[in-house]
């Protein structure tokens, strides 16, 4: 069978190389076969020896073989061609009718095309009254397929009846022209273009069939000619086979022709019999309904086996047949080529196309490059880039090989070397990567889901342990205290001192306190104080903090406070809980509260299970994940009896407590909030003090900028500066007289006086502008101790003391005044003289004057009117006046509109200029774009190492070696 | 600023770091964003998104850079913080402190008694290691003073009213009785400006190599010290200025004067940038903070006030007992104010400023009372270093919390050797600003310049017409002096033939024809005896 494939195909291949061979040679091959034909009719003897035929076909095929492209060979393929040139000379002969040749066009159109294209509407005109052969047939044919290219093929097959083979249709070409073979050899190079070429054939059909009529003509023409010129070369072709002939004088280039001349007979014969069938009236009928120049197929000889078995084992032969012929799908007769320039015009844009296709791989990777910061030359190989696995160590030495043996055998690796967990791993990997990509992720997802949830069951329990752990023991040891407090009580009646022994204890404790690490002296600390770590580090910032509050328990510790005593936070336990934070310590101490606490901080614990479990509700088809749902109750279970446990023995301690100490809880929660009330009372009176005024004194400002007698005056004691002040003695007399004052130390030194409490600085701004009420600091912690004693005759008091205090001074009208006030006052009074400040606003007009809008008269006096003396009014009036304006900064477009005490140069500075940009910059569209765009300097100075290095690498950097061209698209 | 999460994320853990990380993020863009960032979402063209986007993304990346760099400060500033609620800092006398502070620091407090050629003024060098001192009478010493190695010592004889190092410690400026006079580290005498008369007060700027003067006569000059030209003079009209200052941040010169107004100049312009009146009488001393932020000034009105120099504005003002001789604000923010013979050190005016809340009542820290009378002061950089001149020496005070703990040596080196001295001058005259480039936003470079994008807008403009001067010259004036004609006498007798001149002429023939015309018709109307009595137009 395989042999059968390649005869079929040998022609065609030859096809190939004919296309390449000169037309003479062509021409010269049908004088052959003529040549050929004549000896064969005078010597009609030795024909119809199939037999011997197919043996010669044998050996033909075994020499082409061996000799490849030999002269012999190219001569057999002639003496398998001569035939169909004869045909073609009986075509050529027909030429001249015109009409066969015309069929034999047409159906060879219609194979390339759909029926529908082919029939286009100048086609039916030209062929009303034609019936399509082969259109018939196709219908005839049973498998008809759907696809165009097999229905070309099933065309084909048709005229396979009566033999039309490709090997005629090549010949057919060469008689048309080398062009047509072309085109027949680009077909089958694209096999896969196919389609799409087919369509672009159908569409050459069309304008084809148009242009027919001239080819026709063309083509006759040619033809004559040809037959003209054959007929001159005749001679020189014959001898040129003879020489061969005798050149090779074997006896299969003998038995060949033998064959040859049989079919001829054949053909001759059964003329009159084939001509129904078809255009190859001259083909040779053979006993299977095959022409005698056609090689056998398997497929021929099928319907002559009549063995079942013998049937059944060829089946596959007959099905394995028709496929080369799809692939040699050329027809009869193909239609008249193009003429070149439009052939070119095609290849050209089908090269075109081919050419746009693989430019187009690149165009990710030219884009990607344009897009590029940086590029380096030469290009970095991509395939570096891939991480070299470890390849597994084989073993080299005889202690390796044994080691690797060991393992062997007990299983710890395979004889590869592989580990195998590298194993697993191997074949995880392999796995993966036959799946996609998406399912990959989406079992990431998953996993990752999972262990975010085993993370919160883990999160839970421990938060339950710390429970256990550390309010629970509180709990616990809080008891033990209180027997203990209950048994120094008694001892204590009993006259026995423990204070000693206790101070001891604290002793003790803070001395092993300061064992641990986590102290101020220890290395850790130093540490984070030398590299400054706690910057950055916000474990050792916690630290830090922790170690601070430590150390300021433990000094408290050592002085023995009272506050120690009661609390008893660990000292080496990590302490400080944040919802203790916000509680009353004084609270906290009452076990009752620890316990309620606990109880809530489970209850919570508990609640928080439930809303989990409502949480998850999204999650469900996470949850029935039999493996996740089966660890997570695990979990739970396990959390929810800890938290049953302790719920229950805190039940059960409070009971018994509550039984026995309820007395003494009470008392004390009773006594704590005493004290709790005691000491906000304190605060409040601290705050008071630290707040230096009371909520009235926010009005006293404003009442001494209304001119008021200011209740308060107040000053320091005096410095030997301020003594020039005449009022400042008496001032600090007075000052002395206020029974409750007994810090004037500080302020004392403190000159600096506040002017407003204003809470915000517009107020203040503009109290500022002002600058009248001035009080000083110092006197306020005087002023709210007096307020506190005096809270009620707070007027009444001061308003008597000030009289005191001014009762020694200058005049009446200072009576209210304070000190500093007065000094301001002098000193307005001291630049009264200058009017600095009318200067100033004159200075602004003029520069908004200057820089504003300037009109200037361009009115030449005179000029088309009269002037000088005894011109009246007038006719002063009447002249035209030239004014120009020149336009400036409008008075309320200026910066400094609405400051009063600024000028604004708003000239342009042209020494500027030179730095500034002309024009917004190509690409950006708008000034600000740009301006946004400049906002990060490149300097060293401005931006770190890093930033400054990659702001300046240039964007092609070229590293030595060579720089190729890129070998194929890296995106 | 951060992006809305397109994908459903998963509810519990991965939201944590995510919400850290943007937090990290906007702290970052906040500290070191620079502002805004640009709106990309809103532009059309593609390729423009694209580039501001990427452009966007790599100054996060800086800003989140810096913020990471912060590790490299190793060392936090920290004040003096009171315990209690009574107590108070400005308590602490400096021999407590110096008791309770490390050797080393305490050993930074000293006091030099000078007491034949005071009032002094001190300087620092730029990165803290030395200090000039000018006595009034002519004294001038350098010295090393952690080392107390003297470097120089100069008697000039003649009145010395200020005194400023330059670049590094190898230079410095005096101002003398007649002119400023620059000697090196060794006290030689460089050079004399003598186009400088009568200098009452000095200021360098350090990145454009400018010595700035302010005269008796009331001029601000501006040398530059790289080169020695006088690059700007500028008359300020309002006599003798009082005091002189630079805001550090963008190298503006303040000049207080006698009639309380503070200007603000730059050399690229003849008359102020800003005027402001700050007090009611002379303005006595001003100090800007480093951030250009704020300017505190002391007035001989017994004020000092802080001003908002973005928006001058004052922001608060304070009441003196005398009026203040001298304000410095540290690198930290803490202002010094001297007064008579006290000094007050101020904490968080700025802070309060800034908060918008009510101004601080106490100060930090004071020192003085021991009748010197204070006459300038520094901040020594990079030390918790208060330099305090007056009438009888200098005074270094220790303040804690002053001076900027970290220094970036390729910036300022206070440890440098003489090598990196030398590369840094190098460095510092390479990198040296123009002066063109001072103005009130030192950011204005590279910015557009909105006059001249929008004539040349206007010029690419397809409908925008060049003005035809032709057309122009023909409606102006009539007769013998017509424009026109005066434009063809001009330029008309050129060889240069031109559209324009072409234009010209033709209008001047039509205009010649219709004379005629007119004449004619004219003649017309008053017959052939009156026809010569026609008038001739022109």
């Amino acid at each position: 069978m395989p042999r059968k494939q390649t005869q079929q195909r040998g022609p065609r291949d030859d096809a190939f190389q004919k296309k390449k061979q000169h037309t003479a040679t062509k021409r010269r091959s049908g004088k052959i076969l003529n040549a050929l034909s004549i000896a064969e009719r005078e010597n009609p003897q030795r024909h119809k020896i199939r037999r011997n035929r197919l043996g010669d076909d044998d050996d033909y095929f075994k020499r082409k073989r061996n000799e490849d492209s030999d002269g012999p060979d190219n001569k057999r393929r002639r003496t398998g061609d001569d035939e169909d040139d004869e045909d073609d000379d009986s075509n050529a002969g027909s030429d001249g009718a015109g009409r066969r040749w015309k069929i034999g066009v047409d159906s060879d159109n219609d194979s390339e095309l759909d029926s529908d294209e082919a029939m286009g509407s100048s086609d039916e005109e030209k062929f009303e009254g034609f019936t399509f052969r082969g259109s018939s047939t196709f219908k005839e044919k049973p498998k008809a397929k759907p696809q165009k290219p097999q229905r070309a093929r099933e065309i084909n097959l048709s005229e396979g009846e009566d033999e039309s083979d490709e090997d005629e249709g090549m010949d057919d070409d060469d008689d048309l022209g080398e062009d047509a073979i072309d085109l027949v050899a680009a077909w089958d190079m694209n096999v896969a273009e196919e389609a799409a070429e087919a369509k672009k054939a159908a569409a050459k059909n069309k304008k084809r069939a148009e242009i027919e009529k001239s080819d026709e003509d063309i083509s006759g023409s040619e033809g004559d000619t040809e037959e003209d010129e054959s007929e001159s070369d005749d001679e020189n072709d014959g001898s040129y086979l003879s020489m061969s002939d005798d050149d090779e004088g074997n006896t299969d280039g003998l038995s060949k022709l033998q064959s040859f001349v049989d079919s001829m007979t054949t053909t001759a014969a059964s003329k009159a019999t084939k001509k129904t069938k078809g255009g190859q009236e001259h083909l040779n009928p053979t006993e299977f309904g095959l022409t005698a120049t056609r090689k056998l197929t398997v497929a021929d000889l099928l319907s002559s086996v009549t063995d079942s078995r013998l049937k059944n084992s060829l089946k596959h032969v007959d099905t394995a047949v028709p496929a080369p012929k799809t692939s040699s799908g050329i027809p009869g007769k193909l239609d008249a080529p193009l003429a070149k320039r439009q052939q070119d015009r095609i290849e050209r844009a089908a090269a075109y196309e081919k050419s746009k296709a693989t430019l187009g791989r690149w165009l990710e990777t030219v884009k990607a490059n344009r897009r590029a910061e940086h590029l380096v030359f030469p290009l970095p190989d991509p395939d570096a880039q891939l991480s070299h696995r470890i390849s597994v160590v084989e073993p080299k030495t005889d202690l390796e090989s044994a080691i690797q043996n060991i393992l062997v055998e007990s299983g710890l690796a395979d004889a590869q070397g592989k580990s195998a967990e590298g194993q697993v791993q191997e074949f995880e990997e392999l796995q993966a990567r036959q799946m996609p990509i998406e399912e990959i992720r989406a079992r990431r997802a998953e996993l990752r889901k999972h262990r975010d949830l085993m993370f919160r069951e883990e999160v839970r329990s421990k938060r339950i342990k710390k429970i256990k752990s550390k309010s629970y023991r509180r709990v616990h040891r809080k008891e033990q205290e209180r027997l203990e407090q209950k048994e120094r009580q008694a001892l204590l009646e009993a006259g026995v001192d423990l204070e000693e022994q206790d101070r001891e204890a604290n002793e003790r404790r803070r001395a092993e306190a300061r064992m641990g690490s986590k102290h101020k002296e220890s290395k850790w600390a130093k540490s984070l104080k030398q590299t400054g770590r706690t910057a950055w580090d916000e474990d050792a910032r916690h630290g830090a903090v922790e170690l601070a509050q430590r150390e300021e328990e433990l000094r408290q510790r050592i002085e023995g406070k009272r506050v120690t005593r009661g609390e008893d936070e660990d000292y080496l336990g990590s302490s400080s809980e944040s919802e203790s934070e916000n509680e009353n310590p004084w609270e906290e101490q009452d076990s009752d509260s620890e316990k309620r606490k606990l109880l809530k901080k489970l209850n919570k614990l508990e609640g928080a299970d439930q809303a989990d479990k409502e949480a998850k509700g999204p999650y469900a088809k996470l949850l029935n994940l039999k493996f996740m749902q089966n660890a997570e109750a695990a979990r739970r279970e396990e959390n929810d009896a800890e938290i049953r446990r302790l719920n229950r023995e805190l039940q059960g301690g409070e009971e018994s407590q509550s039984e026995a100490e309820s007395e003494v809880g009470r008392r004390k929660f009773g006594h704590s909030e005493d004290k709790k009330a005691e000491n906000e009372k304190a605060k409040k009176q601290t705050t008071r003090n630290e707040f230096e005024e009371a909520p009235g004194s926010d009005e006293e400002p404003e009442l001494d900028a209304g001119q008021q007698p200011a209740p308060k005056a107040r000053t320091s004691k005096g410095k030997p500066q301020s003594n020039k002040k005449p009022s400042a003695n008496p001032l600090a007399r007075a000052n002395k007289e206020v029974p409750a004052q007994d810090e004037s130390e500080g302020e004392e030194e403190n000159p600096w006086l506040v002017q407003s409490s204003g809470k915000n600085r517009r107020s203040k701004a503009d109290d500022s502008q002002q600058t009248v009420d001035i009080t000083p600091v110092g006197a306020e912690p005087t002023k709210s101790n007096f307020k506190k004693t005096t809270a009620s005759s707070k007027t009444k008091t001061s308003t008597p003391l000030l009289r005191d205090t001014n009762a020694e001074s200058d005049s009446d009208d200072e009576d209210n005044v304070p000190v500093l006030l007065k000094n301001h006052d002098l000193v307005k009074r001291a630049f009264a003289g200058d009017e600095v400040v009318q200067a100033f606003e004159q200075e602004k007009l003029d520069t908004v004057k200057e820089e504003g809008d300037q009109v200037i008269d361009e009115t030449l006096p005179g000029w088309g009117s009269w002037t000088g003396d005894g011109v009246s009014k007038k006719q002063k009036k009447r002249q035209k006046r030239v004014l120009t304006t020149i336009e400036g900064v409008k008075p309320e477009q200026r910066k400094d509109a609405k400051l009063s005490r600024v000028i604004i140069n708003e000239k342009r500075i042209k020494k500027n200029n030179k730095y500034l940009a002309t024009q917004l910059p190509h690409q950006y569209e708008t000034k600000q774009q740009y301006e946004r765009s400049l906002r990060v300097p490149i300097g060293p100075e401005w931006v770190t190492k890093e930033t400054f290095s990659a702001s300046t690498k240039p964007r092609v950097l070229i590293k030595q070696g060579v720089i190729k061209p890129m070998e194929k698209p890296m995106v | 600023m951060a992006t809305a999460p397109t994908k459903a994320v998963a509810p519990t853990k991965q939201q944590q770091p995510q919400t850290r990380d943007t937090k990290r993020v906007i702290e970052a863009q906040k500290k070191y964003g620079r502002g805004r960032a640009i709106r990309t979402h809103s532009i059309r063209d593609k390729k423009l998104r694209r580039n501001l986007q990427a452009v966007e993304e790599k100054y996060k990346n800086a800003a989140l850079q810096a913020k990471d760099a912060e590790i490299l400060h190793e060392h936090t500033a920290g004040f003096i913080e009171p315990e209690g609620e009574m107590e108070r800092t400005y308590r602490v006398r400096q021999d407590e402190i110096s008791e309770s502070v490390g050797i080393e620091t305490a050993k930074k407090k000293f006091e030099l008694r000078l007491e034949d050629f005071g009032p002094y003024r001190a300087d620092y060098t730029r990165n803290g290691r030395e200090l000039l001192l000018a006595g009034r009478k002519g004294h001038v010493a350098t010295m090393d003073w952690r080392n107390g190695k003297l470097g120089c010592e100069l008697h000039l004889r003649e009145t010395v009213r200020d005194a400023r190092w330059l670049h590094n410690n190898q230079y410095f400026a005096v101002a003398q009785k007649k002119s400023v006079y620059i000697y090196d580290s060794k006290g030689v005498e460089l050079h004399c400006l003598d186009r400088i008369v009568e200098p009452c007060f000095l200021e360098f700027l350090p990145y454009h190599f400018l010595l700035a003067s302010a005269q008796m006569s009331g001029h601000l000059k501006y040398t530059d010290t790289s080169t020695g030209q006088l690059i700007a003079e500028f008359p300020t009209k309002v006599g003798a200025p009082t005091s002189l200052a630079q805001n550090p941040w963008n190298a503006i010169i303040h000049v207080g004067h006698q009639d309380g107004t503070v200007s603000l100049w730059s050399p690229n312009t003849e008359t102020p940038l800003v005027k402001a009146l700050v007090h009611r009488g002379p303005v006595r001393s001003m100090a800007m903070d480093r951030q250009g932020r704020y300017m505190v000034s002391t007035g001989q009105d017994l004020k000092m006030a802080v001003w908002d120099i973005r928006m001058y504005r004052e922001v608060h003002s304070y009441a003196c007992r005398q009026p203040g001789s001298s304000v410095s604000i540290s690198d930290r923010g803490l202002t010094a104010v001297g007064w008579g013979t006290q000094v007050s050190i101020w904490r968080g005016l700025f802070d309060a400023a800034a908060a918008n809340e009510e101004k601080v009542k106490q100060p930090y820290m004071t020192w003085g009372g021991d009748g010197q009378r204070v006459e300038n002061m520094r901040w020594c950089p990079f030390e918790d270093i208060l330099g305090v001149a007056h009438d009888k020496g200098f005074a270094s005070v220790i303040v804690p919390g002053a001076g900027e703990p970290n220094f970036d040596a390729l910036e300022v080196n206070p440890y440098e050797n003489p090598k990196q001295r030398q590369e840094a001058e190098v460095r510092g005259l390479m990198h040296k600003l123009q002066p063109g480039m001072i103005s009130l936003d030192p950011d204005f470079i590279g910015k557009v310049d909105t006059v001249s994008d929008r004539k040349i807008r206007q010029e690419r403009n397809p409908d925008h017409k060049p003005e035809d001067t032709i057309e122009k010259l023909k409606n102006r004036g009539r007769g013998r002096n017509s424009a026109l004609r005066k434009y063809l006498r001009k330029k008309g007798r050129r060889n240069v033939i031109d559209e324009k001149l072409l234009k010209a002429q033709a209008l001047q023939k039509e205009r010649s024809a219709r004379a005629k015309d007119r004449l004619n018709a004219e003649k017309e109307g008053l017959g052939p005896a009156l026809a010569r009595f026609a008038k001739k137009d022109f």
